[in-house]
């Protein structure tokens, strides 16, 4: 049964990646004839691909809290690659990926499609970044970015990095912590975390194997950048995210009952 | 009249029947301002900071007062099947076709508007609220309670269309009335693998033992969704009820 399973769930996925492939090869030959396609429409049909990849997942989500009427900077504590379509199918958002991302085979070029924006690591072009960050913000559409910079195992939180917080303080926009825990069993999820070597066809087969589990998506209140300093910003959505993921799941548990 | 001490700030909360015209006055005020920060919606009445309808002078409203500061911090309006009659309509039909309600023969209590004080949001302010609800219930042998519930549509109504997937499967029940929307929430992508937390006037409802008859409206001015919600006296859930401890 679980290999009819896995082999369903991979097909089913397969078929979404797909039709990811063609709408965003349909989205580059119209860029041929028209004008460059409009970030909104690129964010529009992202969106509409993340909501069938997230559906194609083993998971049952939990949306806990209100997304933002406007445009923010959302920073994520970040597990795994599963992480993207979970949150990518919320809202209309864009991505901050890093730089190796775009030459991966296929999965690069998608996100370039998507008008995923990518950053250099340790390069020296930190304001030009945030710079490119800022502008995106200032078109009124919403960023994404996991300021611990790697993913975790989901069971503590990294120092959330200030330097990709100064976008926010630039473009005037508040910041909308997440903290996203996945769960099996009431306990930490073990197959979820996809960090360090991971490679990833065998993640995928391990995460589709699977039976189904939870993911919580706490979407926490704003901070608005105000006077803040970039480090006060990063250090209050750090320790948003780190109370969320600490809390037992009191409601969860009171819902069950 | 019931009273409670919230056991959190040892608050002394009483409930009261709003008679008269100050007291409406003071009702409505109440309303305006939760519902013209909270939903940024346009009132009528607005402009002398109250929100008002023509349904207020035939209604019952009921509220929780804090008896330190003798400030309202809570308050519901409550309209009759015989009053309806004499109206015309319930006010929820002005959102929903309700299908079925011409067949109940037996006595039916509307309750609507209701609002809270953000900082009386506790179990305590809304157990003083329906112990006098259910003081109403009793006296006038009502079988029914319906009304609606709202969940916010800001985000563009991702929770809304969460939440409903949640409900549909365990909450909704379309046998005695079937409550059509006027205006269907817009279309939304999202999988079905997806549920949100319900918004807590919701939330009391369903525990409560209250079932939803139908889709949500579309409200676009208080940006909200109305879910259509009814409760048989008969039904109520032993757990929560003590709530309505002279109904059951």
């Amino acid at each position: 049964m679980t290999r009819v399973r896995l082999h369903w769930r991979l097909l089913r996925l397969s078929v979404v990646i797909l039709l990811g492939l063609l709408v965003a090869a349909a989205l580059g030959l119209g860029e041929r004839f028209a004008p460059r396609a409009s970030l909104q429409r690129r964010q529009g049909l992202t969106r509409w691909f993340m909501v069938r990849l997230a559906a194609a997942l083993p998971y049952r989500v939990r949306i806990i809290g209100e997304l933002p009427p406007q445009p923010m900077l959302w920073v994520a504590n970040h597990v795994s690659w599963c992480d993207i379509p979970l949150l990518g199918m919320l809202q209309p958002l864009s991505f901050l990926a890093k730089a190796e991302v775009a030459s991966w085979p296929v999965l690069g070029w998608l996100a370039r499609q998507a008008g995923t924006l990518f950053i250099r690591r340790g390069a020296g072009d930190a304001a030009q970044i945030n710079q490119q960050l800022a502008n995106h913000l200032h078109q009124g559409r919403h960023l994404l970015i996991f300021p611990e910079g790697t993913s975790t195992d989901g069971s503590s939180v990294r120092t959330f990095h200030p330097r990709l917080f100064a976008c926010a303080i630039e473009a005037g926009c508040a910041v909308q912590p997440v903290a996203i825990r996945y769960l099996r069993d009431g306990k930490p999820d073990t197959v979820a975390p996809f960090v360090g070597d991971d490679e990833l066809s065998a993640h995928l087969r391990r995460l589709l194997a699977s039976d189904m589990a939870e993911v919580e998506i706490h979407l926490l209140p704003p901070i608005p950048v105000a006077t803040l300093s970039r480090k006060a910003i990063a250090e209050r959505a750090q320790l948003a995210v780190e109370r969320a993921l600490s809390c037992q799941s009191q409601e969860a548990a009171r819902d069950a009952a | 009249m019931n009273a409670i001490v919230d056991p959190r700030s040892t608050r002394q909360l009483r409930a009261e029947r709003l008679e008269g015209d100050a007291a409406l006055r003071e009702a409505q005020a109440l309303r305006y301002r939760v519902f013209s920060t909270e939903f940024d919606a346009k009132l009528q009445g607005a402009e002398h900071g109250l929100d008002m309808d023509d349904f207020d002078v035939h209604c019952r409203h009921i509220g929780v007062r804090d008896l330190a500061s003798g400030e309202l911090v809570a308050t519901t309006r409550l309209l009759d099947h015989l009053t309806a009659r004499r109206l015309g309509r319930f006010y929820s039909e002005g959102e929903f076709a309700l299908h079925g309600l011409a067949d109940i023969d037996e006595p039916v209590l509307e309750i609507g508007r209701t609002c809270v004080t953000p900082a009386y949001r506790t179990g305590a302010t809304i157990a003083v609220l329906w112990s006098e609800l259910a003081e109403v219930l009793n006296e006038g042998r009502y079988r029914y309670l319906m009304g609606c519930a709202s969940i916010p549509m800001r985000d563009g109504g991702i929770q809304a269309r969460a939440i409903m997937q949640r409900l549909r499967d365990s909450h909704l029940c379309t046998e005695l009335l079937h409550a059509e929307p006027r205006t269907p929430l817009p279309e939304l992508d999202l999988p079905d693998n997806v549920t949100a937390q319900l918004p807590p006037l919701l939330k009391a409802y369903m525990r409560l033992g209250a079932k939803i008859c139908g889709e949500p409206c579309w409200d676009p001015d208080f940006q909200v969704a109305d879910v259509f919600i009814l409760l048989k006296r008969e039904e109520l859930c032993p757990r929560y009820a003590r709530h309505f401890k002279a109904a059951v």
